[in-house]
């Protein structure tokens, strides 16, 4: 017995020097000075690698680096716009007929395994991702967006119906190296290309897609780990540490290695801001998103660039909410509309971003062949105009006063009574937090009590997250969803607030509105900006009418990019960004 | 010892069965469906719910969820978390970090807590006690996390020593480790001050005890007679302490990881519940259990070991 104690401590011993030796020694960094390393982060690791079946856009990191779509954005000479150039494909598209394009597939595009991609290596890829069982999230991506493919959606939505057969989808291979797009609506050849750049429309590797199928074909495991998946792009995916980091390498044969500059992609997953703060800080990343926390410590460094983003935050109201008398009262949404200080809640809660009481995003419209965005544009002055003539920004308490009373009156409710309005946010959302917390005063002060905020944390739980549970015992919640197609169709940013949209994060509907967005949406409009345009106007001006929701604060991007960076764009362009994965490390 | 051994882990099945079977039936009578997805057609949502027999009667279910881990180790897959994915497999991928982060842990906390214990206990009322007491006041009431904070900002921005984040694709155990030392001293630091607390207790009322008395009558030295018998007799109480901690290995600590970028086991039960990834969610509920009830059983054999006055089974 004592021998077996003594070999313990021995043992317990040994490891803790061996803890301390190993923990004190070495090198901090172990990287050849020679290779040029650029050092960027996610926030959370991508949870499989399949791009049919995931929502979440950190997947498109891995795919750019190490996939190879048909079509890339190529930032100009002058860094100051950007064109398609082709991937997979072997030059642009090439117009047949008013709708029906046909695309070259480059003769030496291979998997990263030595094997061929060809014809039917993409039609396989588009098959399964339209496949109407295997039901994937993205299939909509392809279906449509820059451009409709015949049939695409029809084929994907049957069930299993088998109403529409695969030969009338209008996707077709001509030959081994040719595959023809039939359109539903004329289009450009930039807007062929614009379909094919995300990570969904990517090629999947047959072998593995069928491997990882069930039985019934409900479900594959394709890329659900890195042996179970297949890369054809300019970077081999080396590691992939699930939650910790991925490393990828550069893939000297790749048909367009030459526009690619760095030997190594290192992508920390870092869902902690102090450490993000503290590799940026300790010159360990290469980039940089600082949060409201810490952007006032970086707005004036001279490596901090900015731009508006495609997010405008609003606040859904629940219109059925079996507590609350008024709940469905449009004077009650527009009391709230008109109750909220956006400036304070804009420069001092959120940090530096850009109060708005209009929807339609700062970047929407900026691909349309003008480059005019609607912001810009007189109609879009006309409603911001509008909004301004209540107050700053929307913001007018004796208005939202006004409001309020008429929804107790019509209620049936004295002024003496006091509704308890649910704020519901996600915990770690601070912004959303403390807007909530901002607003309990205002809205006691403004609504001269009879108005509290309860501000609720879901705990972990996303607030859209919540309300799918059932839960209707919630007023007010904090929001926002962005539509890149909004970029070039500036109406396209009120999609999920329409009736007909099946995962819509808000409850409340417009036939109106409804019937606004069906004539913004008509195909004669793709090509009439300007009447699209004015019927987006119109289309917002519904919106504020109805108080669809209550739009808040226009989300401003800041990034910082590491000094050894040198970006092949000077400044911000919408649809390629800073062209970041063109880049390249000098001294 | 050997009935009491085998009643013992009789027990443990038993136990371990009925909490799998309220998992199961708790998890799947919650209201959150397995497939929400309104954008996919009820057909397909039947489809994919027969694939997972979920179209089946719950008894139906139960008897498929019983056989699938019995005899194919089975849990099913992920549908949300890691979509696809074997949900053994999404355990077993993020069982291992946060094992070696949390083992280590406590291969720092218990010796150094017995050490820290001991001499708190030795030099009661004198400045090394008063010392140890304030820094197990202060290790037991501030949270892990703040000292992994305050850790990663002394030692990976301050004083550039140790790496910001866990390095899973290290090319040595080595460099790996340094990349963990920073997390295991952060969450050694609380289980270390409980054992020291504990044992300080212990000791100090085992020291004015009348059979140490005698010890020391009969000769032995001071150091004898508390390593032999003091330090022996004190060690029982701690074992209890310590079932937490073991459990806590394979538990993972979700801020922790999150801080340095560790992929554990923190937070996955709470993730899963949350996105309604009711198979991940079960098999979790299980595998917490399974650990938790192995370290109680271990504890109940080793109380022998440590003080072999201690009859187990209560036979003579």
């Amino acid at each position: 017995m004592g021998n077996v104690r003594r070999s313990v401590a021995l043992i317990v011993a040994v490891i803790m020097m061996a803890t301390l030796l190993a923990a004190c020694g070495g090198k901090t960094t172990q990287q050849e000075p020679e290779l040029k390393v650029f050092r960027t982060y996610l926030t959370s690791d991508c949870p499989i690698l399949n791009g049919h079946d995931s929502v979440e856009s950190s997947l498109q990191v891995p795919h750019d680096y190490c996939s190879s779509p048909l079509y890339r954005v190529y930032p100009n000479e002058d860094g100051k716009g950007y064109h398609y150039i082709g991937d997979l494909a072997e030059g642009m598209p090439i117009q047949i007929d008013e709708y029906n394009w046909q695309i070259k597939i480059r003769k030496e595009a291979k998997w990263h395994n030595g094997e061929p991609i060809n014809a039917d290596t993409i039609i396989y890829s588009w098959k399964m991702l339209l496949d109407p069982i295997l039901a994937n999230q993205m299939a909509d991506f392809l279906a449509t967006g820059s451009i409709t493919i015949v049939n695409a959606r029809e084929y994907q939505r049957q069930g299993t119906e088998n109403t529409v057969a695969w030969e009338d989808v209008g996707i077709k291979k001509i030959d081994d190296y040719t595959i023809q797009i039939t359109t539903a609506y004329p289009n450009t050849a930039e807007e062929v290309c614009a379909q094919f750049v995300d990570r969904s429309t990517f090629p999947v590797y047959q072998p593995y897609y069928e491997a990882g199928m069930n039985e019934s074909r409900t479900q594959t495991t394709y890329g659900t780990t890195l042996d179970e998946w297949m890369g054809c792009g300019p970077y081999f995916f080396k590691k992939w540490e699930f939650g910790n980091m991925h490393v990828y390498e550069k893939n000297p044969d790749h048909w367009l290695a030459d526009l690619f500059h760095y030997d190594r992609v290192e992508v920390y997953i870092v869902p902690d801001m102090n450490a993000r703060v503290q590799m940026w800080e300790s010159g360990q990343l290469d980039y940089f998103v600082p949060d409201a926390n810490t952007i006032d410590r970086y707005i004036n460094d001279p490596r901090m660039v900015s731009y508006e983003s495609l997010g405008v935050d609003h606040i859904d109201i629940n219109c059925k909410n079996p507590t609350n008398p008024i709940s469905g009262l449009i004077e009650y949404r527009k009391a709230v509309y008109h109750a909220i200080d956006r400036e304070t809640v804009a420069r001092e809660i959120y940090g530096h971003m850009k109060p708005t009481g209009t929807y339609v995003n700062g970047q929407a419209g900026i691909l349309s062949p003008s480059g005019l965005t609607y912001r810009e544009s007189e109609y879009g002055k006309a409603v911001t105009e509008m909004v301004n003539q209540w107050g700053p920004y929307g913001y007018n308490p004796e208005l939202a006063l006004d409001y309020m009373k008429q929804a107790f009156a019509k209620a049936g409710l004295s002024d003496n009574d006091v509704i308890t309005l649910k704020w519901i946010c996600e915990g770690s959302d601070v912004e959303a937090k403390a807007t909530g917390e901002f607003l309990m005063e205002e809205f006691e002060r403004i609504f001269e009590g009879r108005i509290k905020l309860e501000v609720i944390s879901t705990a972990g739980m996303s607030a859209t997250q919540f309300k799918r549970t059932g839960d209707d015992k919630w007023d007010l919640s904090p929001n926002q969803w962005t539509r890149s197609l909004s970029r070039k169709f500036p109406y396209m940013c009120f999609y999920y607030y329409l009736s007909t949209y099946a995962t819509a994060p808000n409850n409340y509907f417009d036939e109106e509105f409804d019937a606004q967005y069906a004539v913004c949406d008509a195909p004669e409009l793709k090509n009439d900006y300007d009447r699209m345009l004015q019927e987006t106007k119109k289309l917002e001006e519904i919106y504020l009418e109805k108080v669809i929701h209550v739009p808040t604060v226009q989300r401003v991007v800041y990034e910082m990019f590491s000094d050894r960076v040198k970006l092949p764009v000077d400044r911000y362009i919408p649809g390629l960004g800073w062209g970041t994965i063109y880049g390249d490390i000098v001294k | 010892m050997l009935k009491y051994t085998l009643r013992r882990w009789g027990a443990m099945m038993l136990t371990m069965f009925i909490i799998m079977s309220l998992s199961f039936w708790i998890i799947r009578l919650m209201p959150q469906s397995i497939f929400e997805n309104p954008e996919v057609a009820p057909e397909i949502q039947r489809l994919l719910e027969a694939e997972m027999h979920l179209d089946k009667p719950m008894w139906v279910q139960y008897y498929y969820f019983l056989r699938g881990i019995i005899t194919e180790r089975d849990f099913g897959r992920s549908v949300k978390l890691r979509p696809g994915m074997e949900v053994f497999k999404v355990i077993v991928s993020r069982i291992k970090p946060s094992m070696v982060l949390n083992f280590f842990s406590l291969i720092l906390a218990i010796p150094a807590g017995i050490i820290l214990g001991t001499i708190a206990a030795l030099q009661r009322n004198k400045w090394p006690d008063n010392l140890i007491s304030f820094l197990v006041v202060i290790f037991i009431s501030v949270p892990s996390f703040v000292f992994g904070a305050v850790l990663q900002y002394l030692f990976t921005f301050k004083f550039p020593i140790f790496p910001t984040l866990y390095n899973a694709s290290a090319s040595s155990f080595r460099e790996m480790f340094r990349s963990l030392t920073l997390p295991i001293i952060a969450l050694a630091l609380g289980p270390a001050a409980t054992i020291a607390r504990y044992l300080r207790g212990e000791l100090i009322e085992t020291l004015n005890s009348e059979f140490l008395l005698l010890a020391r009558t009969k000769g032995l030295t001071r150091t004898q007679a508390v390593v032999r018998h003091a330090f022996r007799n004190s060690l029982v109480p701690i074992a209890n302490t310590m079932i937490p901690m073991i459990t806590g290995i394979m538990g993972g600590s979700l801020v922790i990881e999150r801080i340095f970028a560790v992929p554990g086991m923190g937070g996955q039960l709470v993730e899963s519940i949350v996105v309604g990834d009711h198979f991940l969610t079960v098999a979790l509920l299980i595998w917490y259990s399974a650990i938790s009830l192995i370290t109680i059983f271990i504890v109940d054999i080793s109380y022998g070991l440590i003080d072999p006055r201690i009859r187990i089974g209560g036979e003579k």
